[in-house]
């Protein structure tokens, strides 16, 4: 499902002492199938964006088109219901989106509400579970009763279930351990590469941003700075650093390698093995006085 | 580094219901130095934010004894005491906001800790600037984003300046520069006024900067020590959910490579450019 962005601006508590503009001008597109990554720094209007593709805020100028859905300001959307079926969102604190009596019934919730049976629903909680890595036992605890981790891994398992056509994920990897946050990352890497699911992910962290994304798109106090190849947009690391980013540890580390030799070896590199191929490379030409 | 316990914790056993087959804590032995940056990692649903609501009396283990700075929990008594003793910040922020302001939320704390008038407002605009949120302060707590909700949580703590500060994740929604500050700031406590700081948390690099680490495993302290020694082991670590820091993944990557003979030693990324760079002199 193509998304497209028209114009849109998202003005909070309008007309009030309070009134605070949370997007200004936003136009992006997003094709089908794109893995597309958003950063910025605290308050710059990512969950805001996140929240109009579903549905959740509207717009107060422009529109949003997800698929054959337009959502815009003053009309009525007509069939919400169907787009949040095909646009899952795991929000950034998993909290809010949990209210079942168990973890079971509580995954199977979404299924059953878009019409699938309850022995479907079932079975789609149980695969969405080990999914996450979660034992089958938590099913019947409270999703009150659990870890923050195993909250935010119950948050996916929802939606999972669902199956939907569009991932939508606030920072969804906070709080999970290091393997919970590498067999997670690695299960909506497949859900993208091999079952086509359009994936937009808020992230503050880097290395995620610049590993497994087709696009990066930075957005900074309400306006979107730039979307582009992550090779690209991590290559202009003073621009990064002033909106409060960063660039990924790879380059971190040929960063203060280049320091100490004073040479330029920064390049966007992002994967450990291929960094360490490039130094050893480039040390040897050093050594061998090329 | 004189090691005066502040905390002890001996022989805790703790579950959430008195008929649970699992205990969410077992056997913990454990003591906190006044004046350390201890850093409690493992794996999801280890124990580790229990363990953190133990040591202010908000959970109580069903056998055992936690005693912080000679009170201990059980003694009702004491509980105001270990309660200003100890200020922590919690996983999901929304828990914690009392106040309609964000001024107001931060001063709460304050007024219930006997703070006077004069030094609660120096403390209430030192604290907010700390986390860079003097902008917020006339706004709803409720009505702002993720990371500001954390960094209003951390100001809340800031303020009060307690002899303990545990942070539960207390960053893992802040922008890289956001994060270095709010740990900057919590170093310089740590440093110029010896608060004592227990950071829980995933991210193995701001792990590996602790005075001492404690890893759990299923209600258990499976390992303790300088990051430094515990990662030099790596076997295990990640069975227990964890992983290597970077520098050591780079590190083993570069010796794959003939040519590049390196040590085990380099632990940060600084000593592993210099140990690179001296390999490079040598030549
Ligand atoms: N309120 C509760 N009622 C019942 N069981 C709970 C409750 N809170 C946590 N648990 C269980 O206790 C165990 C320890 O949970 P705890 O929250 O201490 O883990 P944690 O190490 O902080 O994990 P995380 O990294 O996910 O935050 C887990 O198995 C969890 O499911
Ligand atoms: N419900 C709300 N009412 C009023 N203002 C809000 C509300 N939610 C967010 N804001 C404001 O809108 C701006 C954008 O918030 P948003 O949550 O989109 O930021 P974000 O980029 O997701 O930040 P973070 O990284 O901290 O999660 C912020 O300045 C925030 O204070
Ligand atoms: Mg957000
Ligand atoms: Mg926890």
């Amino acid at each position: 499902m193509d998304i497209i962005i028209k114009n849109l601006t998202h003005v909070y508590q309008p007309n009030s002492p309070f009134e605070r503009i949370a997007l200004q001008d936003i136009n992006v597109s997003i094709a089908s199938g794109t893995f597309l990554t958003i950063i910025g720094h605290t308050g710059s209007g990512k969950s805001s964006l996140l929240q109009h593709l579903n549905g959740l805020l509207k717009p107060t100028r422009g529109e949003v088109i997800v698929g054959n859905t337009v959502l815009a300001s003053g009309s009525k959307t007509k069939d919400l219901k169907a787009l949040r079926q095909k646009v899952g969102m795991v929000f950034q604190y998993p909290e809010h989106q949990l209210f079942e009596e168990t973890v079971e019934k509580d995954i199977m919730f979404g299924p059953i509400n878009f019409g699938v049976s309850t022995d479907e629903a079932r079975r789609r909680a149980h695969k969405a579970v080990e999914l996450v890595h979660l034992p089958k036992t938590i099913l019947e605890k409270s999703p009150f009763d659990l870890s923050g981790g195993q909250m935010r891994r119950v948050a996916i398992a929802g939606i999972l279930a669902i199956e939907p056509e569009v991932l939508i994920l606030d920072e969804p990897t906070a709080g999970l351990d290091p393997r919970g946050h590498r067999e997670i990352m690695d299960l909506f890497v497949h859900l993208n590469k091999r079952e086509g699911l359009t994936t937009i992910m808020v992230t503050h962290n880097m290395d995620d941003a610049a590993l497994y994304s087709d696009e990066v798109m930075v957005m900074d106090r309400g306006h979107l700075v730039v979307k582009d190849r992550p090779e690209v947009v991590f290559q202009d690391v003073d621009r990064l650093n002033q909106l409060g980013l960063d660039i990924p540890q790879t380059m971190r580390f040929l960063q203060l390698l280049s320091a100490k030799a004073e040479k330029d070896f920064v390049t966007p590199l992002f994967g450990i093995d291929e960094t360490a191929d490039y130094i050893a490379e480039r040390l040897k030409k050093e050594w061998d006085g090329v | 580094m004189d090691k005066e316990t502040i905390i002890t914790i001996d022989n805790v056993w703790f579950r959430y219901a008195d008929d649970a087959e699992d205990w969410a804590l077992q056997d913990i032995h454990l003591d906190v130095y006044s004046g350390e940056w201890l850093a409690i990692t493992g794996h999801n649903g280890s124990g580790k934010s229990t363990l953190a609501k133990c040591l202010n009396g908000l959970l109580m283990p069903e056998k055992g004894e936690i005693k912080v700075r000679d009170n201990a929990i059980t003694d009702a008594n004491a509980l105001w005491e270990i309660r200003r003793l100890v200020g922590m910040v919690f996983q999901n922020p929304d828990n914690q906001f009392v106040g309609t302001t964000v001024r107001d939320d931060v001063a709460f704390g304050m007024e219930n800790h006997g703070i006077e008038r004069g030094d609660m407002l120096k403390r209430l605009e030192a604290s907010l600037k700390a986390v860079d949120m003097q902008e917020f302060a006339e706004r709803e707590p409720h009505r702002l984003s993720g990371g500001q909700k954390q960094r209003v949580a951390i100001a809340g703590i800031i303020a009060l300046e307690p002899a303990i500060v545990i942070l539960d994740e207390a960053t893992s929604m802040l922008d890289p520069r956001g994060k270095k500050d709010v740990l900057d700031v919590m170093r310089r406590l740590n440093e110029e006024k010896g608060i004592t700081v227990i950071s829980i948390t995933h991210d193995l690099e701001e792990a590996s900067s602790a005075d001492r680490m404690v890893v759990m495993d299923r209600g258990k302290v499976v390992r303790e020590g300088q990051p430094s020694h515990i990662f030099m082991e790596p076997e295990g670590l990640v069975e227990l959910g964890l992983d290597l820091p970077f520098t050591v993944k780079l590190r083993q990557a570069l010796k794959e490579h003939g040519h590049i003979q390196l040590s085990d030693k380099a632990f940060t990324q600084k000593e592993l450019v210099d140990e690179l760079w001296t390999l490079s002199s040598k030549i």
